[in-house]
């Protein structure tokens, strides 16, 4: 009922012709009441639960959309499958539309394979798989998947800027029974299924990205392995005969492209 | 008159959100509105990594909101697509070129052409060489490029034209470079 009213003002104030802001896109700080503590609990205990892991492997199968300079969205499908063995061990590997990626870091080194071109890049890495994502992200421009997986329950994750969080009750993620989770926060709805029990995983996860007005999403569905089995040759580049090194732009020089 | 009065303001409601997007997404006029180019990408992680956090308790909302910035990077992606058509729409010019000059040689005829054609085919291939910019940045190649090494650095040999590729920003873009061999 609270929604319905909201979206009857805002209908008004857009049919009368008022060029206010639509309310949910600029939360009010005082606005705590609509922040519910048993979800942000449950976000918590997720994090907490994501941080005692030792290692892990979780295979997501994810669409993503993007959307066309007159608005027309694209969706496009790809899995990831994640090793990852804290703090230092990761592999990614990345098979969809678009394209196919397999990062590997072995706590010395980084390594970003594209197996239709044949291109890799390999960088001196730092120590952890968070430090890692820094520096991929801030020097290099490259995301690594799934990385909220490796932020939530940590000093980094971006629970404090959360305007908005709601249960929305049990919901089944392939046949497994969890608990509905929505977030609002600026620029991003997103919302979870965490599993019920002892092990609280993410399961699936929607996120809508609101900055623009096509509303594009992106879909993940997690299945985990808790017990995964690996040796160390799992994370360390072996290029095949075919394939050729090349260098990684660094960000500042990637940015100036972009904006040319 | 509920009912009546529904319709219309959605109607409305789509007239103004729609009226917007229409005059922001046509800055060219004129052809494919689209040109294959991506205004933007689904945000695909909540958590966003920074160079510049301080420790969560320091935090305050403005830094919060800079990490927002980050997700950017989709956007600057995107117009490398852009490049791509740019690209190709050098090499379509040189290709009417080409034919322009061909029809005035079959036009004309007679034996004097034949060094008017060959100094044509010298025009558009030096205008092929001029089109591709040192130091620029594409996405995709020309077609029958050939994998070429050099002092240890990979490049790509298209005709005349030498590309280096790289890994910007996780996607393969080519910087278009001097003869390095």
């Amino acid at each position: 009922m609270k929604r319905n009213a909201g979206y009857a003002i805002a209908l008004l104030m857009l049919a009368t012709g008022l060029t206010a802001p639509l309310p949910a896109q600029q939360p009010s700080p005082q606005k705590t009441d609509l922040i519910d503590p048993v979800a942000m609990d449950a976000l918590n205990q997720m994090g907490t639960y994501l941080r005692s892991l030792k290692d892990f492997q979780v295979t997501a199968a994810v669409t993503s959309e993007d959307v066309l300079a007159d608005g027309e969205k694209l969706t496009y499908a790809h899995t990831t499958s994640i090793l990852a063995v804290l703090p230092n061990r990761l592999r990614v590997e990345v098979q969809g539309d678009q394209k196919s990626r397999l990062f590997l870091y072995d706590g010395k080194t980084f390594t970003l394979f594209a197996r239709r071109a044949g291109y890799y890049a390999t960088v001196d890495a730092p120590p952890t798989i968070g430090e890692l994502i820094d520096v991929a992200s801030d020097k290099y421009g490259i995301e690594i998947p799934l990385l909220d997986l490796f932020l939530w329950g940590g000093p980094r994750a971006s629970t404090n800027e959360i305007t908005e969080a709601s249960d929305f009750g049990p919901g089944d993620v392939g046949g497994i029974t969890c608990e509905h989770y929505a977030f609002r926060q600026p620029g991003l709805d997103w919302q979870v299924w965490i599993q019920l029990g002892d092990h609280p995983l993410p399961k699936k996860l929607v996120l809508t990205t609101l900055t623009d007005e096509a509303r594009p999403q992106h879909v993940s569905l997690l299945t985990w392995n808790l017990a995964p089995s690996y040796n160390d040759a799992a994370f360390v580049f072996d290029p095949p005969t075919d394939a050729h090194k090349i260098p990684f732009a660094e960000e500042k020089a990637a940015a100036a492209a972009g904006s040319n | 008159m509920k009912l009546n009065i529904r319709p219309f303001l959605s109607f409305s409601l789509a007239l103004l959100l729609a009226a917007p997007s229409v005059a922001a997404t046509r800055p060219g006029g004129g052809g494919n509105s689209n040109n294959g180019s991506v205004r933007s990408s689904s945000r695909s992680n909540v958590n966003q990594p920074s160079a510049n956090r301080s420790a969560a308790s320091n935090r305050s909302a403005n830094e919060n909101r800079n990490t927002n910035v980050n997700k950017n990077t989709n956007v600057n992606r995107n117009t490398n697509v852009n490049k791509n058509t740019n690209v190709n729409v050098n090499r379509d010019v040189n290709v009417n070129t080409h034919n322009s000059y061909n029809s005035g040689y079959y036009g004309g005829g007679g034996c004097c052409y034949h060094s008017g054609v060959g100094t044509a085919v010298a025009v558009a291939a030096a205008a092929t060489a001029t089109a591709v910019v040192v130091g620029s940045m594409v996405n995709t190649l020309p077609p029958n490029c050939t994998t070429v090494m050099a002092n240890g650095v990979t490049y790509q040999q298209c005709g005349g034209s030498y590309y280096q590729p790289q890994f910007s920003g996780g996607n393969t873009s080519y910087m278009v470079v001097n003869n390095p061999m």
